[in-house]
């Protein structure tokens, strides 16, 4: 039978990458008994529609957004807790363990099931006019959010003017000087080109965000144990040559992106921590128990 | 799947069952005959409604209706009238004057084609004007009203084809401007042959300053538009309630013509074209999935580019679809039909999707006045209170004009890509 | 954008007592348009004023209104459920209109009935297609705004529910022997 796994990005995007190679090991494993139909680019809809689809049966799988899933599993918000992981291999200790497992729990409730999370990168700021290196800077700053919650919470704590836009209007909305700056992962500011307007780039890694990878409910309980298996195996190496391809963008967009005129800075850490422990309070009061496991299973 | 989508479609189309039904209806049989969920059909229809940049289209036309249904109106012709009525075929050249600065206030031709048309063609008739060439110069020039940002058809294409709007308006006011220029000529021409009266404003300049006072702020309202998109002041949803708002103060200061019962009233038409312009794309939206299931866009352009080699062969090829299908469907519907297609076969050959975007304005608007059905033409031909075949008689000129833009637009990118 | 005409009334032959049922019908027809005017006035207001607050605050004071861009996700759907069942009562949704215009006059009901048929066929069909989906929905929050996304997705079982009633109604009245107005290009073209 054929499966259709949809995805929000383009071709050349890292998860473009692995959802082919997820199509490529499941229908393997499976012998040929599954072929996978790859849906990229949001051509069945945006992550929340996919997630909507999903639990209705319409698509199988979809390799989905941390924001997005929040709106069914608040839980799952808690990952951008700001400065949680160390680093992106603290991250993925994290999700591969009992809190991937916890989240899998709730979001079964709502069917769907997370076969495995694969990355959507560590977002940084960037400013028409400046580096953010002290959270200090970053005072007043008119900076356009997501309209999420979390990410709204911590530019609050630094004392920043935060408002949300939507992605489709941000460019203008830069251009115009309506905004100071944004924050993004490094992919997305490339690729929209947002370091053409905001030059200025602080490697603040503020918020960290996985790429859930969900199947629906009805059609992973359908599915025979051996087939099941293969799904998991199929997210866990494509998740595993995605968050690789992740790491390498990265790393190569930097040396990229101050060719084309943009300047780096790396933000003061520790500063910034302290000046968003307020954020965690906050939250605390809502999940204190899940909080608090995050904090020790990330090592703070 | 598709091919029986495709066939249930065209045939509820042609027992008349309204465009978006005839749409889900062949979704609906062609996923139940597959055995697909049907319930996509629902996921897909709710899609469209989620995009905040679509919020702009019941804005635009809510800033038309509210600018319309008062004074403007009145002053417009007159303005018109004093700037090119002592022209030879004076009131032919404020029909298209006419369409030019209206098309600065509205989105919709249709708009255009029935305000002018009830304020013009009776008045025309009057002055010895063949009825069928009053309602030609009406059903053409109104036209112009959807290359003059703002302009409904090119959000919409701007939308399917993920093009940026802004530039799309930006791109459209050059065209917009010669098809009125062209028209311009043509009634010139046949003014002289026919010798037609001249028609100056009574009270001449004296009359023309007051009006012109009263008329400034409503004919600034294209500037404002074009301004604060074209710097990047704002967005073009905060530029659609930003014109409602000034529509709202124009009307509520200046004309003083501004009430509850105007408002209901505009705000009631607004939701009933917005609902039913969304329910087409939302049920385009639908049948989009099931080709892009199957992979029909890619095939298909991959198919025409390894056909078709020759670059211009493909734009004549994509013109002349355009041009049966226009004479067929209206311009929205046919907008969000073809563009998704036409914007992947666009990408194969290389040709820019805004270049893309008004040489499909351009060649589905001439549609609007074309038989069999034409939306301009049957508006203009009921005021005039004439057959359909003796306006199209008299739109041979207007024909010409619109297919010489055409294909200039088709083979200059020069003029729509600055 | 001619400001809105009222659709206009059927016309009866004969000029016989209108039955009960017809009568009946045409009411629920006029309700439901009535409904569609509230809602999409009532949404169509609320998405300008908070819009048009949010573009001030911005511009003039550096700050937003965070569900100013989520607002939308509800109420658009519910701006275009109105119009949908208005232009439904009015008989105004787009379509080609060269057949009936080809067909004699005496056959042309059996046309309209076939037409209205269909329409509320699908309409049913969709409307019965869509548990799956609104239930997926009821687990899902906008995020800045807290409410779940069924509330927008429900304006749909509004709008084809809607769209069978006045189908229904339809047929009732050509069943009837009265006709309902033909298409006119300056009401049913939104070019
Ligand atoms: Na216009
Ligand atoms: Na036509």
């Amino acid at each position: 039978t054929e499966v259709i796994l949809a995805h929000g990005a383009n071709p050349g995007n890292p998860r473009y990458v692995a959802a082919e190679k997820w199509a490529e090991i499941f229908a393997d494993c499976t012998g040929g008994a599954h072929s996978v139909n790859v849906a990229p680019s949001s051509t069945m809809g945006d992550d929340t529609e996919m997630l909507t689809s999903a639990s209705a049966g319409v698509i199988q799988v979809t390799a989905n957004s941390q924001g997005a899933m929040s709106q069914i599993v608040p839980e799952i918000g808690l990952l951008g807790l700001p400065f949680l992981f160390a680093d992106l291999p603290a991250a993925w200790a994290v999700l591969d363990g009992e809190v991937g497992e916890m989240l899998d729990q709730r979001a079964q409730r709502a069917g769907l099931k997370i076969l495995g999370f694969w990355d959507n990168g560590i977002r940084n700021v960037t400013h028409t006019a400046k580096h953010v290196t002290d959270p200090a800077d970053l005072r007043g700053m008119k900076i356009r959010t997501p309209p999420d919650q979390m990410t709204i919470d911590i530019f609050e704590a630094l004392g920043a003017a935060p408002a949300p836009l939507a992605w489709s209007e941000l460019p203008t909305a830069l251009q115009s000087g309506v905004f100071d700056g944004q924050e993004n992962p490094l992919t997305n500011i490339y690729s929209a080109k947002l370091h053409e307007i905001t030059p200025y780039v602080t490697i603040t890694g503020h918020k960290y965000e996985a790429t859930p990878v969900v199947a629906g409910m009805i059609w992973w309980a359908g599915l025979d144990a051996a087939t099941q298996a293969c799904a998991l195996q199929a997210t866990a190496e494509a998740g595993a040559l995605q968050r690789s391809l992740s790491l390498e963008a990265d790393e190569d967009l930097r040396p990229k992106m101050e060719a084309e005129g943009a300047s780096f800075a790396i933000a003061d850490r520790d500063a910034y921590i302290a000046a968003t422990a307020s954020v965690y309070d906050k939250y605390a009061a809502r999940f204190p128990e899940l909080v608090a496991a995050l904090k020790q299973a990330a090592g703070q | 799947m598709s091919a029986t989508m495709i066939w249930v479609f065209l045939a509820l189309l042609a027992i008349s069952v309204p465009v978006a039904h005839a749409m889900l209806g062949g979704a609906a049989v062609a996923l139940w005959l597959d055995g697909k969920p049907m319930a996509v059909i629902a996921q897909r229809l709710y899609s469209p409604t989620q995009s905040f940049p679509m919020l702009a289209i019941p804005f635009f036309i809510l800033a038309g209706n509210l600018m319309m249904s008062g004074k403007f109106g009145v002053y417009l012709v007159n303005i018109a009238r004093l700037l090119v009525g002592h022209m030879k075929g004076g009131l032919g050249q404020v029909s298209i004057l006419g369409s030019v600065m209206f098309g600065g206030v509205s989105g919709s031709a249709v708009a255009d084609a029935s305000a002018l048309g009830n304020a013009l063609i009776p008045v025309q008739k009057k002055e010895g004007y063949p009825g069928g060439f009053a309602a030609a110069i009406n059903s053409a020039s109104s036209t112009v009203s959807v290359l003059i940002p703002p302009s409904i058809p090119l959000i919409l294409y701007g939308l399917v084809a993920n093009v940026s709007i802004v530039n799309l308006f930006i791109a459209g006011i050059l065209p917009g401007v010669l098809l009125g220029a062209g028209m311009f000529v043509a009634v010139w021409l046949v003014a002289r042959r026919r010798d037609l009266p001249r028609s100056p404003l009574a009270g001449g300049f004296r009359a023309f300053r007051g009006q012109l006072l009263v008329a400034i702020p409503a004919l600034l309202m294209p500037v404002f538009v074009i301004g604060t998109l074209r710097f990047g002041v704002a967005t073009p949803t905060e530029v659609s309630v930003m014109a409602v708002a000034y529509a709202l103060l124009v009307s509520g200061l200046v004309y003083r013509d501004l009430s509850w019962k105007g408002i209901w009233e505009a705000a009631v038409n607004t939701a009933m074209m917005t609902g039913a312009v969304m329910f087409i794309i939302m049920a385009s939206s639908t049948i989009q999935w099931v080709l892009t299931a199957e992979r029909v866009p890619q095939d298909l352009a991959a198919w025409v580019a390894a056909t078709i080699t020759e670059p211009w062969l493909v734009i004549l090829a994509l013109n002349v679809v355009m041009l049966v299908v226009g004479a067929f469907l209206d311009l929205p519907a046919a907008v969000l039909l073809l563009g998704p297609l036409f914007v992947t076969i666009g990408q194969a050959i290389g040709l820019d999707p805004v270049q893309l975007g008004l040489m499909m304005v351009v060649n589905l608007s001439i549609g609007l006045y074309t038989p069999p059905v034409g939306t301009t033409l049957f508006i203009s031909a009921a005021i005039a209170r004439v057959g359909i075949g003796e306006v199209v008689k008299s739109l041979l000129p207007f024909y010409l004009v619109a297919l010489a833009l055409l294909m200039a637009i088709s083979f200059i990118p020069a003029l729509t890509i600055y | 954008m001619s400001p809105g005409q009222p659709g206009a009334p059927p016309r009866e032959k004969g000029g016989r007592q209108r039955p009960l049922l017809l009568r009946g019908a045409q009411g629920l027809v006029t309700i439901l348009e009535w409904s569609g005017k509230l809602i999409a006035v009532a949404t169509l207001g609320v998405m300008f004023g908070a819009l048009l607050v949010n573009v001030v605050l911005r511009y003039a004071f550096g700050t937003g209104i965070p569900w100013a861009y989520e607002i939308h996700a509800v109420l658009l759907p519910w701006l275009v459920a109105g119009g949908i069942v208005i232009a439904a009562a009015r008989s105004r949704n787009i379509a080609i209109s060269l057949l009936p215009d080809l067909t004699p006059a005496r056959y042309q009901r059996f046309l309209l009935l076939a037409v209205e048929i269909a329409i509320v066929t699908i309409a049913a069909s969709v409307l019965w297609s869509s548990q799956p989906i609104l239930r997926a929905s009821s687990f899902q929050t906008l995020s800045t705004l807290g409410i779940k996304q069924v509330w927008g997705y429900s304006s749909l079982v509004y709008a084809f529910g809607g769209m069978v009633v006045i189908g229904a109604m339809n047929i009732l009245q050509l069943l009837g022997g009265i006709d309902r107005p033909g298409p006119d290009p300056a009401r049913t073209s939104l070019s």
